[in-house]
């Protein structure tokens, strides 16, 4: 049985558990308690590394770390229409690409805002958004003509800046992509 | 040509691409971000994110970033015959997995080294990072450390991109003298320089080697029984 171990409210845990729900899968979620020194030591007992989720999986290397890793991980598990990492090279490779844009360029000022609202944060978003908006006009999904991890990744980010600053107006597709992201099931579950 | 290569020397990241470029044989035109190009303005003005390398693809007017995707893209539509991808691994994934841990350090060694190089008054990250970044190079050294201790390459006998991401960070280290408590790291770095494609990467980032020379690698290099740094750097004619 496969464990993910996550934390409440957290961009990464958010979208794994929402490919989980997506692809209908079996996996067995333990909530961490930061505030926990139990669930501190139950942690550490797993792996020294301090990333969050992790998978423990039934074969090597036991612990998947990094999101992708976990993704794909996780996606070979389902059956192929709802696996949301696709094994053709292109398509695999338009997951990765966009799964990394928005890890990279929105993901971490979004973060930073949070922190402090630094005016740089807002400032890269603003150069983000627009290629998001873009990209979204030529088709419904991210990365390819269907949902995948890369919508994943992006549906539970948008949530968070729009307790950050005002975006829909001036971003009005992306924001019908959210709309449409928040009716499907496996969104509600989260 | 119809691949640029837009690259910042100093960046871990763009090191890696150069490698992965020069493995896997593809025809690019590699692009400092240090010099004083003409296109470089304009490049600044498609791209005007932070975040390098850029490879950018002329015939299908695409722009790609970040070494592992722009790896993959290359292996993708590039150069398909290219093995840093299908590199026979233990299990499946593993050169994935090594190279996102790879890429997950190298930001690592980036920050801290960034952090270092900047004046005091200006830190880029709080004490609490500084010390979660110390950590976690730690931890994922070791790691890289036991792999290595088992196997010619990260992820076994086939040079694969995990290895184009794990070589620039332990150049990285080597240059600040840190390999001296990672022996099977030291005997991984002597393999690169019987690499053309190592070499040739050095050539492109030369003048982050001389910082290095400048700021602590010179004294450091040349003392110790083995062959020194910056004698190597000179035969492979990189300094």
């Amino acid at each position: 049985m496969m464990k993910l171990w996550y934390l409440k409210e957290h961009d990464t845990s958010l979208a794994i558990r929402l490919l989980i729900y997506e692809s209908e899968l079996e996996v067995e979620e333990r909530l961490l308690d930061p505030e926990s020194a139990l669930d501190q030591d139950a942690f550490r007992q797993i792996t020294n590394l301090p990333n969050i989720p992790i998978l423990q999986i039934p074969e090597a290397p036991g612990i998947l770390h990094a999101v992708m890793d976990i993704a794909e991980y996780l996606s070979r598990q389902a059956p192929p229409e709802r696996q949301m990492v696709p094994t053709d090279p292109e398509a695999g490779f338009q997951v990765r690409r966009w799964v990394y844009f928005t890890g990279t360029l929105l993901s971490p000022p979004i973060s930073r805002a949070r922190r402090g609202a630094e005016a740089t944060s807002y400032a890269t978003l603003t150069l983000a958004l627009p290629r998001l908006e873009a990209c979204l006009r030529d088709r419904d999904h991210v990365a390819d003509d269907r949902f995948t991890f890369a919508d994943c990744v992006l549906a539970v980010l948008l949530p968070v800046l729009s307790k950050l600053v005002e975006w829909r107006r001036e971003y009005p597709t992306l924001a019908e992509y959210l709309e449409r992201i928040r009716q499907r099931p496996a969104f509600q579950r989260l | 040509m119809s691949l640029d290569l837009w690259f910042h020397p100093l960046e871990i990241e763009s090191q890696a691409a150069l490698l992965a470029l020069f493995e896997s044989g593809t025809s690019f035109r590699p692009l400092s971000l240090e010099d004083d190009s003409p296109e470089r303005d304009a490049f600044l003005q498609i791209w005007p994110f932070s975040h390098y390398p850029v490879l950018v693809d002329h015939h299908w007017n695409d722009l790609i970033f970040g070494s592992s995707v722009i790896t993959e893209y290359v292996h993708v539509y590039q150069s398909p015959q290219s093995n840093l991808l299908l590199a026979q691994s233990e299990w499946a994934s593993a050169v994935w997995h090594w190279t996102r841990m790879m890429s997950g350090l190298g930001r690592v060694v980036s920050a801290l080294s960034r952090d270092e190089l900047k004046l005091k008054h200006q830190p880029t990250h709080t004490e609490q990072d500084q010390l979660r970044g110390l950590y976690l190079r730690d931890a994922l050294l070791e790691k890289l450390e036991q792999q290595l201790s088992e196997r010619n390459w990260v992820t076994g006998d086939d040079f694969s991109m995990a290895d184009c991401h794990a070589a620039p960070i332990v150049f990285s280290l080597e240059a600040q003298k840190m390999l001296g408590d990672f022996p099977s790291l030291q005997r991984y770095l002597d393999q690169f320089w019987e690499r053309k494609a190592f070499v040739r990467m050095l050539g492109l980032v030369n003048r982050r080697l001389f910082r290095y020379r400048q700021l602590r690698g010179a004294e450091a290099a040349e003392e110790g029984g083995r062959p020194a740094l910056i004698d190597r750097l000179r035969r492979a004619k990189v300094l």
